[in-house]
């Protein structure tokens, strides 16, 4: 069980950032969450897979405890939107494109950020997110029609952007 | 922008998945073929689509990897501090089978939980049917639980203000003033004490380096019976013990150490 914790602390952490959109708070998930399976490791059937195990605590423990807590203390909503992108300072050509996309992630409601994570970065279908969440997969695929949607535009204007800088060099 | 009304889009994105079958998916193909803004919404869509594995791969990048790790650390220091608690009574002060696993939660005890009231197996209690709660058991206990004990363990000395609660708490459990055992044992560094329980009768083990043979403990425990002993020297797992007892608490010094050495530090304390 330690082993397999060390295999997963990185996605565990991403998930806890995904959903509370605050970097100390992902590490105390990150943490409970640790703790927690290891108090339940009994409870873990082998044979299946560990990291859906691991994040179903994750999610129980900040829907139950930590959720509730954070709306108590009335946590920001101005650090929301940028909590999710990638550190300014190492940002590169390629992670400019993907921290617009995580701005626009930021931006989402809870159940969407965390549906959008599930199926495109946790490899989940559309039934394994539906079951996960414990809601209709219809609800799930309209979930991420809205991200889709969304991103879709910010695609455009990327690449309609390029296209014009292109333009530019070309006429030099 | 955010238009989400378009009863076409989860669809489309479920195509794009692969999440869309057999009729449903015929259908939409059929309708692709000669619907050209159809086409151009799937074409934003999967656009749209590509971004999000790289951004997240980006974003796991971030990940406070080394912070993490101690988290889990951390995680691992409280689970094994809690299977010591929770041990079967049966098997208190039993570990030695069990004890790569238990240096660690007995570290873990001693840096997270202090002195004032760490109780080892509280909960075991008064079960005078278990053989260890004979009147000479606690030496056996003290021997297992300090054959744990390194240099390591005591390698912080506590803060004065930190000692002296301790040693507070730890006389008014025991209804005997320890406030001078710190600087009792010429030679000897003081490393902090802490409070346990055995069978119901209060424990105080004061940690305490020695240069030469390393960590030794002096411990005191509450005796009901009033016995009366002189200094006794046993040898005890290993351990060099030397033991008495006089007005109502039984003590001991423990030790790798000659049995010279430990009944030389005795007499600084039996006067």
């Amino acid at each position: 069980m330690k082993a397999g914790l060390a295999l997963h602390l990185e996605a565990l952490w991403r998930y806890g950032l995904v959903l509370s959109r605050n970097r100390d708070i992902a590490e105390d998930l990150v943490q409970a969450t640790c703790v927690r399976a290891l108090e339940r490791s009994h409870q873990f059937l082998p044979g299946t897979r560990l990291d859906r195990w691991l994040f179903a605590i994750e999610r129980s423990i900040w829907i139950n405890e930590l959720r509730a807590q954070r709306v108590r203390q009335g946590a920001g909503i101005v650090d929301a939107e940028i909590a999710l992108v990638v550190d300014g300072r190492r940002e590169i050509e390629t992670n400019i494109l993907a921290s617009q996309v995580l701005r626009e992630i930021g931006k989402l409601a809870e159940a969407q950020r965390e549906t959008v994570l599930l199926v495109y970065a946790e490899g989940f279908s559309y039934r394994e997110a539906a079951e996960f969440l414990g809601v209709p997969i219809g609800t799930v695929m309209s979930r991420l029609a809205t991200v889709r949607e969304r991103l879709g535009g910010l695609s455009d204007a990327t690449e309609g952007r390029e296209a014009t800088e292109r333009g530019g060099d070309d006429r030099h | 922008m955010t238009d989400t009304s378009r009863p076409d889009d989860a669809r489309l994105i479920a195509y794009l998945d692969g999440e869309l079958l057999g009729e449903e998916r015929d259908a939409l193909t059929a309708r692709l073929a000669s619907d050209e803004p159809l086409r151009a919404r799937l074409d934003r869509i999967q656009r749209g689509g590509r971004l999000l594995a790289p951004a997240f791969e980006a974003l796991r990048a971030e990940a406070p990897r080394a912070r993490l790790e101690a988290r889990l650390a951390a995680a691992i220091a409280t689970d094994e501090t809690r299977l010591v608690l929770e041990r079967p009574r049966a098997r208190a002060w039993r570990f030695p089978q069990w004890q790569p696993r238990l240096v660690a939660a007995a570290l873990a005890l001693f840096v997270l939980g202090g002195v004032a009231g760490v109780s080892l197996d509280g909960r075991m209690g008064r079960d005078t049917s278990v053989t260890e709660a004979t009147a000479e058991g606690w030496r056996q206990a003290v021997a297992e639980y300090w054959s744990l004990t390194t240099p390591d363990t005591l390698a912080l000395t506590p803060t004065p203000e930190r000692a002296a609660a301790e040693l507070q708490a730890a006389s008014a459990k025991l209804g005997v003033d320890l406030s001078a055992v710190p600087d009792a044992f010429p030679g000897l560094s003081f490393r902090g004490a802490q409070l346990f329980d055995f069978h119901g009768r209060p424990l105080v083990q004061i940690a305490y380096l020695d240069p030469q043979h390393g960590p030794i403990a002096y411990c005191v425990i509450a005796d009901p019976d009033h016995k009366e002993r002189a200094p006794t020297t046993e040898e005890l797992d290993g351990f060099t013990v030397v033991h008495w007892a006089s007005g109502g608490q039984a003590r001991l010094l423990i030790g790798r150490a000659p049995a010279e050495r430990l009944q030389e530090l005795a007499q600084k304390v039996t006067g």
